[in-house]
This record gives structure tokens, sequence and C-alpha cells, in this order.
């Protein structure tokens, strides 16, 4: 595995992965580019069909040494982990850096909706939050990657070109100036350049 | 999004003038809510959404109806009835009569959803549910026993996945835009103004269903409302949570006998 560089030691930072379709081996190859000893907390939005059983934690977890665990309603956030969005619940960030749960309306006809946890990064975490939008066949997540660039955070969107459902990233890209548009292969190296 | 500072005023204000206490509300929700309401009317700040709530009406009217969330549906989480009608309905079923509390009811429809439950089993009968919320309006809808006919397809899944004998339209008659429960049921449930954040044991019960509320809830309130649960409670009685709520934050919490830890179905000791 890559040693990791500045990231690695900047435990205020917080990066925000949201998918819809095909986001599944998307998000397995980047948890799979990442040291163990990858400090900032990761959050996983993927959208999932409502009511499915199987546990997101044994799709991911053999692709990471990462500890990767569901959010917990009011747990702290802590370094070195990544959270999975519970289905069924949107995933929020209270001010002191706790998970929160909610089960109100859906937002873009998903809950969890990746806008809603994009926008809590963004008002928490400011300028640290880092906004990753990949594969999804609608335009979730595209609002909230802008909110994350508008405090001053770091906005990545998976290339449409080789993305399984282009809508989710093409909307992303429009949706900010600045994005960075990565392969998925490039994302794990350049999280760890940030 | 508003600041924290706006919204300790408009908290400040509305206990003030209607002695609903937000505060130890979990903020992160309590924002975005408040927010959508300054947006919804094209308000750009609190002050302006303070003016507007001066008289109880108003206040009922623009922000409580869509402050508290009231997304709800029937039969949410088969696996939770499937638990309640193998590990709680056979202890219930010894009992002379069964009470039930359901604090922040909303719309009413997990009420419903137990009330056929317990009809299909055949305790219906010995059963009075009381379904309390601090929402006027909502309790007014759910008194008249009723849902959209357009989720009933959606329920009916639920409703089969955990198992019953009666045909899910045998329960209510289906009209243009709702279907009503029947009276058999509804007749059973009864609704109050309650708030578990100021108000004290509305009964004693068998048993307490209060999903999918807590998680608007501070730790500190949460506490709380864990005590209030305990002064409500039976001897035995059981507290049912949602899927991702505990009683972790609970200082009594050992007295809370998880007897199924995945459905969150506890019996107090």
């Amino acid at each position: 595995m890559q040693k990791s560089i500045n990231l690695s030691d900047n435990t205020s930072q917080i990066v925000v992965i949201g998918a819809s379709a095909g986001g599944i081996p998307a998000i397995q190859a980047i948890l799979s580019g990442l040291p163990t000893d990858f400090m900032p907390p990761i959050i996983i939005v993927l959208h999932r069909l409502k009511n499915t059983d199987t546990s997101l934690k044994s799709v991911f977890e053999s692709y990471t040494n990462i500890k990767i665990k569901e959010a917990d309603d009011k747990e702290y956030i802590r370094p070195n982990t990544i959270y999975l969005a519970p289905a069924n619940y949107h995933l929020l960030i209270e001010d002191d850096k706790r998970l929160s749960l909610t089960y109100s309306e859906m937002v873009n006809f998903s809950r969890p909706a990746i806008d809603i946890t994009f926008d809590c990064a963004a008002d928490v975490y400011k300028y640290d939050a880092v906004g990753i939008l990949l594969t999804g066949a609608n335009k979730d997540g595209a609002e909230g990657l802008r909110a994350i660039e508008n405090v001053g955070g770091k906005v990545i969107v998976q290339d449409p070109s080789e993305a399984a459902f282009k809508v989710m990233p093409t909307a992303g890209i429009d949706a900010c100036k600045n994005p960075a548009i990565l392969f998925i292969n490039e994302i794990a190296p350049h999280l760890l350049e940030l | 999004m508003i600041q924290n500072e706006e919204i300790k005023d408009l908290f400040n204000f509305i206990a003030e003038h209607y002695h609903y206490d937000f505060s130890e509300y979990s903020q992160a929700s309590a924002k975005r809510r408040v927010d959508s309401i300054l947006l919804a009317n094209k308000f750009s700040t609190v002050d302006q959404l303070i003016e507007i709530i001066q008289t109880p009406e108003d206040f009922e009217n623009t922000f409580l109806n869509k402050f508290t969330v009231n997304v709800t549906e029937m039969y949410r989480d088969p696996f939770f009835y499937r638990s309640l009608k193998k590990n709680v309905l056979p202890v219930l079923k010894e009992l002379n009569t069964i009470s039930i509390w359901h604090p922040g009811c909303s719309l009413g429809e997990e009420i419903l959803s137990m009330a056929t439950l317990l009809d299909d089993v055949g305790l219906l009968y010995k059963t009075s549910f009381l379904g309390t919320d601090i929402n006027s309006d909502i309790l007014a809808e759910a008194e008249k026993g009723r849902v959209k006919s357009k989720y009933l397809r959606d329920y009916e899944k639920g409703y089969e996945a955990i198992g019953h004998q009666k045909p899910f339209n045998e329960q209510y008659t289906e009209e243009d835009i709702f279907a009503t429960f029947h009276k058999n049921l509804t007749e059973k449930i009864s609704y109050k103004h309650h708030d578990l954040v100021k108000d004290g044991p509305i009964g004693e019960f068998d048993m307490i269903v209060c999903r999918n509320l807590l998680i608007y809830f501070e730790p500190t309130l949460q506490n709380k409302v864990f005590n209030l649960f305990i002064d409500s409670l039976k001897p035995n009685g059981f507290l049912a949570l949602g899927s991702k709520e505990s009683t972790l934050f609970s200082t009594n919490r050992k007295r809370f006998n998880a007897i199924d830890k995945d459905a969150k179905i506890y019996q107090l000791v």
C-alpha cells in the first residue's frame, strides 16, 4: 500500500463520498487505493433500494483495512474511520462533529440524500470538507457539492466518460466552478495529496 | 444555512410565548427544518419568521406543522413487527387488558399498524392505544383513522411481509383519495396533546412504541425521556425504539433489557 503524505496527519478534514447506481464497484476501487493509516474520516452516502437487507459493510470491508461501520446516531466522528449512511435515514453532522440521523422527507427521491450530507459537511467543516461525487442516474449531490465548493472545500467528480451512469457526475460538474474531474483510479492518489 | 444565534433567538421566543422548549433538540436537524421554513415562506431572516408567528394559529401553521417531522408509514421495518409477534404478543396475551402508548405518534400510521396486527392475533378487543404528539393539527388528522390510498400498495407489501391471516383490504374502506380504517380498529385509539420535553407521565402502559423520535433529541433530552418512560411503564412493560435508536444515552439503561437487539425491543426490569 502507498504511504500517505499530508492528509493522513490532518484530522480536521472530512471526506464525503456520494454515489448512486453503479456506485459499489467505484467506491470499492477508491477504498482499495487508500492506505490503512488514512486519517481523515470518510462518510459514504450511497443510494440503495428501499428495505435492502444486505449490509453495505460486508460489501466494502474486504477492500480496506480502515475501520468501517454503519453510522450510529449522535456518535462522534473519529479519524481513520469509514462511516456508512444507513438505509432509509438522512445522515447529518452536528456542529461538534457528531453524526445525526433523521427520518425526514426524501430529498431528490432519496433517503439518504447525498445533498444533505454534503451540505452538512460544508456547514461544519467548511474548507476542510472534501466532497466526491461518483456514478449515478439522478442529480442528487450536485447542489451539495456546490455548497462545499462555496465554502472553500475541495470537490472531486468522477469523469463521466468512465462512469457507469453519467447523470450524477455530469450534474456535479455543471454545478461547480472548478471541480477536479478524475478517473476512479486517480481519486485515492489525489486524496493523498490534498 | 442559518446561524446558531438566530436559532437561539427563535427558540427563546417560542419558549417564552408558546412554552415549547426546543433547546435540546438535535441542532443539525432543527437548523435544516427552520431553513426550509424560511425558504418556503421566502423569508431571508429568522426575525421575519418571528414577526409572523405572533399568534398561536400562525405559530402552528407556519412553524410547528413544518418543524416537526411527520414522515411515517405503516408496517415500517416488517422485522420489527415479526419480532413483536414472536417475543411480545405472547406475553401481552396473558394480560386482562393491554395498554399501548405511542408518543410522537404523528399521523398515527404506526398505531394503525399495531391495531391491525393485534386484531389479526385476536387481542384487539382488550387493547387500548394512546397516541400523543405536540402537534394538534396532526393529531386532528390522525383522529380520522385514514391513510392516502396511493400508499396502500406499499403498505400491503409490509403487511404481507409481517404475515397476517386477514387480507389487508378487509381492514379499511377505500374511497377516492383516502382509505379509512374500520371502526373496530379506530375505536380503540385515542389521541391527546402531550409534550415529552415538559409533560409528566400520562398513564401506566404495558408497552411504549416510540420509533424514530429520539433521533431528533440530544442525548441529555433522550435521557430525560427514558426516565419518563420508566415512570410510564408497568412492571415488565415493553419499550420499542427505531431501528437506529438505542437506550445508550439513558443513565438507567440497565433497567431496559434488550429482548431483541435488532428490532430494538426492550423490557423494563
